[in-house]
């Protein structure tokens, strides 16, 4: 059963298009992390799904129906993100127990445990929160909400590496025990592969990749070593990343199935393969030169 | 996953108490808005008649509470005003929501807020005639019409209800209208606005 179902999704923003024909299917109970770059569309292929946006080209179902304007989605959703606004006239217990009735599966001894062990003052209206704790009490909406579809535009912005381990490991257990469909959008993917499943990669409002975390840890790999040997292995393949060290050595990133064969030879060729690490990966996939950003100072 | 029918009425019900509670602050500024026209209708009264014959002259001094209506009426069209704004809206968007539920419950709440202000400022007409009693001459007041009755508190609050069906009808048409929404533009009947200056009119006479 797929929660989310689009095809030829476009969403354009006067002549810039946000989304560009894109088609994809997320199942149904799947922690799916959805990475990009900036601009490549994230923040507004979410919104679409959670019905605030208006396709300006193609099908988008939720829970198959069009999300825009929709009663029901908005009922089984919640999305979650820096922006969310709450009146002054509420402290943030009172946002706790007003939002409540709105979701059908709220916890709100799971609302309540997070709120004091993360520490927030109930006197505080939310405002006033500094911009990591009110991630963290956004994020807390989000996961106690228990909404069937959870989408959570990058909840960790601000947060310090305390609060955004304790985050996921609260999101994780609370998904295992009870299981939703959750849209996670990050820049920080080292920190977020350990509980996603799948990896939507997003690159100027297309599709580059959807598979499996472990598929794409297994994607590709690196090889280090001299120049010319490096070379000699690789030619004629899709490089996705090469870079340049000194002394002629060179460190290049292929596809893992397109040199696999090869593996005995490059290691007998004294070159040294190295895995590439799904966030390297998806930099690299997205990267608008090969060389990245030491090809700025080359020419220079 | 859910299958749970969504139900409009009952999800604007809960919207609606949501934005009652998180505009109470508007409440505030209806009693100093209120005060204010209190404090001015009590000063300047709202009409002054005088006759003479040469031998005997009579002046004639109205006070009323119609101020106190009047900017009550202006208190709506800014809250009306303020329920359009994007600050407001975004309250609303970490809700289940979609634009119709949000324009019933903008309607409920501006329902409230108009038969709030309608009671308040026909008590406040009461309220007028308090202070006068205990700090004017009683000799010279005309008792006559002192004592407000219950069909005045019924007008008062029509009377704002006529203003907030003028701003519903404006309001909603700041939304992006679409077809669902225009069945709720009549939701309210006219009511006659035309006796309101009726409501707590009372003499002062002195000779």
């Amino acid at each position: 059963m797929n929660v989310i179902q689009c095809e030829d999704l476009t969403k354009s923003y006067g002549k810039l298009k946000a989304i560009d024909y894109l088609s994809i299917e997320i199942a149904e109970n799947k922690i799916t992390g959805l990475i990009g770059r900036n601009g490549s569309g994230k923040t507004t292929l979410l919104k679409m799904i959670a019905g605030y946006l208006k396709p300006t080209y193609g099908e988008l179902k939720v829970f198959s129906e069009k999300p825009f304007n929709s009663l029901f989605v908005s009922e089984n959703s919640i999305f979650i993100d820096d922006a969310m606004t709450f009146p002054d006239s509420f402290t943030l217990t009172d946002i706790l127990t007003e939002v409540a009735p709105f979701y059908a599966n709220w916890s709100s001894s799971l609302a309540k445990g997070l709120f004091d062990y993360f520490s927030f003052n109930p006197k505080q209206p939310h405002s006033n929160l500094s911009k990591g704790s009110r991630s963290t009490f956004n994020s807390i909406l989000g996961i106690a909400s228990r909404s069937p579809l959870t989408i959570m535009d990058e909840p960790t912005t601000g947060m310090d590496s305390g609060v955004r381990k304790d985050f996921y490991r609260a999101l994780l257990r609370d998904y295992l025990e009870y299981p939703r469909t959750i849209i996670l959008s990050s820049h920080l993917l080292s920190e977020l592969e350990e509980i996603l499943e799948d990896i939507l990669l997003l690159d100027n409002g297309t599709k580059r990749l959807h598979l499996p975390v472990m598929e794409l840890k297994e994607l590709a790999v690196g090889i280090r070593g001299n120049a010319q040997a490096v070379l000699s292995f690789v030619e004629g393949k899709e490089i996705i990343y090469q870079e340049n060290f000194a002394k002629g050595s060179l460190y290049v990133v292929v596809r893992r199935k397109l040199i696999q064969h090869q593996f005995e030879q490059i290691r007998l060729s004294g070159l040294e393969i190295l895995p590439v690490s799904a966030d390297d990966l998806c930099v690299y996939l997205t990267a608008k030169t090969k060389g990245g950003i030491d090809d700025v100072f080359k020419r220079g | 996953m859910s299958s749970k029918e969504a139900n409009l009425l009952s999800i604007s019900l809960k919207q609606y108490f949501y934005k009652l509670k998180a505009n109470t602050g508007l409440l505030n500024r209806l009693i100093i808005t209120q005060i204010f026209a209190l404090f001015l209708s009590l000063v300047g009264g709202s009409g002054m008649r005088s006759s003479s014959n040469g031998e005997l002259s009579v002046s004639l001094k109205t006070y009323s509470a119609s101020t106190v209506i009047f900017f009550s009426l202006l208190w709506i069209v800014i809250v009306a005003i303020f329920l359009t704004t994007k600050q407001y809206k975004k309250i609303e968007i970490p809700l289940v929501v979609n634009r119709l539920s949000g324009s019933l419950s903008d309607v409920g709440l501006l329902m409230t807020a108009s038969v709030f202000a309608g009671i308040t400022s026909s008590l406040a007409g009461v309220f007028l005639r308090v202070i006068m009693y205990f700090t004017f001459d009683r000799s010279k007041l005309v008792i006559n019409g002192f004592v407000l009755p219950l069909s005045d508190l019924w007008l008062g609050f029509n009377s704002c209800d006529f203003i907030h069906d003028l701003n519903l009808r404006a309001g909603l048409f700041y939304r992006d209208v679409d077809s669902s929404e225009y069945g709720f533009r009549n939701i309210s009947s006219h009511r006659n606005f035309g006796n309101s200056k009726s409501l707590s009119r009372f003499f002062l006479g002195s000779c």
